[in-house]
């Protein structure tokens, strides 16, 4: 069966964003307090993207 | 590093600050849309486009557009994208893309994207790596070397392979050079620790871990952070060291000794050994799976004796800044048919010694004299039935090839003293009929330059 294209572009989203959030933690380690200080906003833009995209495609299976 | 000036088409802000953080010092541009992406790329030459294919919620694949546009500007075209069909993925390569990865291992693909670049654009400049940093002329060697310097910007294992004193830390030191990795190269060598102390030189240890440990002591894995770790002679390692190193290079996490807190390291493994590592398999002193997981590619070294084209190039080398020297003809004949069982070692050895003495002009005695005592040459012991050579052959080929060698050698070699007859052989030898023939079956395989003298038997 194949994915319909909404749910295949919300998959996207959500492997394309998990992929940022996951290299973005992979940096922080090595950055100076001040670069962290500026990455934590935009990761948690991105978590709340992906919770979005989480509960689109929740709702969309839902709905059949 | 040459700073370049790269443009980035990605609609995600954190996609686009990750990106920034890996090329660091380079001129780096950004661009979230179709129409801001054209707009730079009108406006100005760039060196790499790295492109995301979606360019927003409802964006129709949009970034696939700057594709063509960047490749008729002869920009180096990479996609970054999390569409990995197959059918995107042939459509991104036909529309002139030069790479394409999937996102989510940003930190060695932007390594292996900029070395690779760099690569292309500075080309290898191979007569200036094999006059000063490897010297070879051999053709064969120069095609593994480039082959590894090739391959030095990936994550790929490296396994090199040549007798003791071939160059495997030097050509692994190269590779590392050429990776663009920002850490250190970390060399070890396996054979030269027992079990215990190779866990606590690798991984570290915690104070009072062991009797002797007053202090902390960060491992070679930690030191190699972001860098190579060379693991020299690594048929040596134990299974069970073998068990704990694949167990830190598939999880990139290890415990120091002592510790019960994992700590991390991004190491790529160049490891290196004169043993046959097929043979250590079926003989069950190296583990499969760690196998698999050091050999991405191999480069073989050829003993010196197998490259003589090398010997005075090499000469040249290691005479830089010492006293010049002049070789007569039967001096360099000897040189050329001589064994060389120590390798580039044995001759760097023998050129100190030849610079340092009184004559500038080099006659065969003094060449003869210098290799009768090097250690190479010495270490069969006096008296010893198998010479250094022998030694050495059974190492690389294995016991039962050795001696399979040696009586098809002694019966072949008796057969033709003997004008063919075999009866004389049989009786001669103490032979059976079945040996004999065996013997003779086998192919004595000699080497290019078989040694005429100074072979320690």
């Amino acid at each position: 069966m194949e994915t319909p294209p909404e749910l295949r572009r919300l998959l996207h989203d959500l492997q394309s964003k998990s992929a940022s959030l996951k290299s973005a933690a992979q940096l922080l380690r090595e950055c100076p307090p001040a670069r962290q200080r500026e990455m934590i906003p935009l990761m948690i833009q991105e978590t709340q993207e992906i919770l979005r995209c989480l509960s689109d495609y929740d709702k969309l299976i839902r709905e059949g | 590093m040459n700073r370049l000036r790269i443009l980035v088409v990605d609609d995600d802000k954190l996609a686009q600050r990750v990106l920034a953080e890996h090329l660091g010092s380079h001129d780096v541009h950004f661009a979230g849309d179709l129409v801001s992406a054209k707009s730079a790329l009108g406006a100005g030459q760039f060196h790499i486009c790295f492109i995301d294919i979606q360019l927003g919620k409802d964006d129709d694949c949009s970034g696939l557009k700057v594709i063509p546009l960047a490749a008729a500007k002869g920009i180096y075209s990479v996609v970054m994208s999390s569409h990995d069909s197959e059918g995107m993925v042939d459509n991104a390569y036909e529309l002139g893309c030069d790479d394409y990865y999937v996102k989510g291992n940003e930190e060695s693909n932007v390594r292996s994207i900029l070395g690779k670049y760099l690569q292309k654009r500075t080309g290898l400049n191979a007569e200036q790596i094999f006059s000063r940093q490897f010297i070879t002329q051999d053709p064969a060697t120069r095609a593994g070397i480039l082959e590894g310097i090739k391959y030095a910007p990936s994550d790929l294992p490296i396994l090199i392979l040549g007798p003791s004193g071939t160059g495997k830390t030097s050509l692994g030191r190269l590779i590392h050079d050429h990776s663009q990795r920002k850490g250190e190269f970390v060399a070890i060598n396996c054979s030269a620790y027992s079990e215990e102390l190779l866990e606590a030189e690798l991984f570290g240890y915690k104070k009072g871990a062991f009797t002797g440990a007053g202090e902390s002591r960060k491992g070679r894995l930690a030191q190699a952070d972001k860098g190579t770790l060379f693991l020299d002679e690594i048929g040596a390692m134990s299974l069970n060291m073998q068990t704990k190193l694949l167990k830190a290079i598939e999880e990139r996490t290890y415990y120091p000794v002592g510790s019960d807190k994992a700590e991390s390291s991004e190491f790529r493994i160049i490891s290196a050994t004169l043993e046959d590592l097929q043979r250590l398999i079926s003989q069950g002193r190296l583990r499969f799976d760690f196998f698999q997981r050091i050999h991405g590619l191999t480069i073989t070294l050829k003993p010196l004796a197998q490259r003589t084209c090398d010997i005075f190039p090499l000469v040249q080398f290691f005479t830089q800044g010492l006293k010049r020297l002049s070789f007569s003809a039967d001096a360099k004949a000897c040189m050329l048919n001589h064994s060389w069982p120590g390798n580039t070692r044995e001759l760097k050895r023998l050129m100190t010694l030849l610079a340092s003495g009184h004559e500038g002009r080099v006659a065969k005695e003094q060449v003869l004299r210098h290799l009768s005592q090097s250690p190479a040459e010495a270490a069969a012991p006096a008296g010893a039935f198998v010479g250094e050579h022998q030694y050495r052959y059974a190492l690389e080929k294995g016991l039962n090839g050795a001696v399979d060698r040696f009586i098809a050698e002694v019966v072949q070699r008796n057969l033709a003293e003997n004008g063919g007859k075999k009866t004389r052989t049989l009786s001669a030898l103490k032979i059976s009929t079945r040996l004999l023939y065996s013997a003779l079956k086998t192919r004595i395989e000699l080497p290019k330059t078989e040694p005429k003298h100074g072979n320690p038997s």
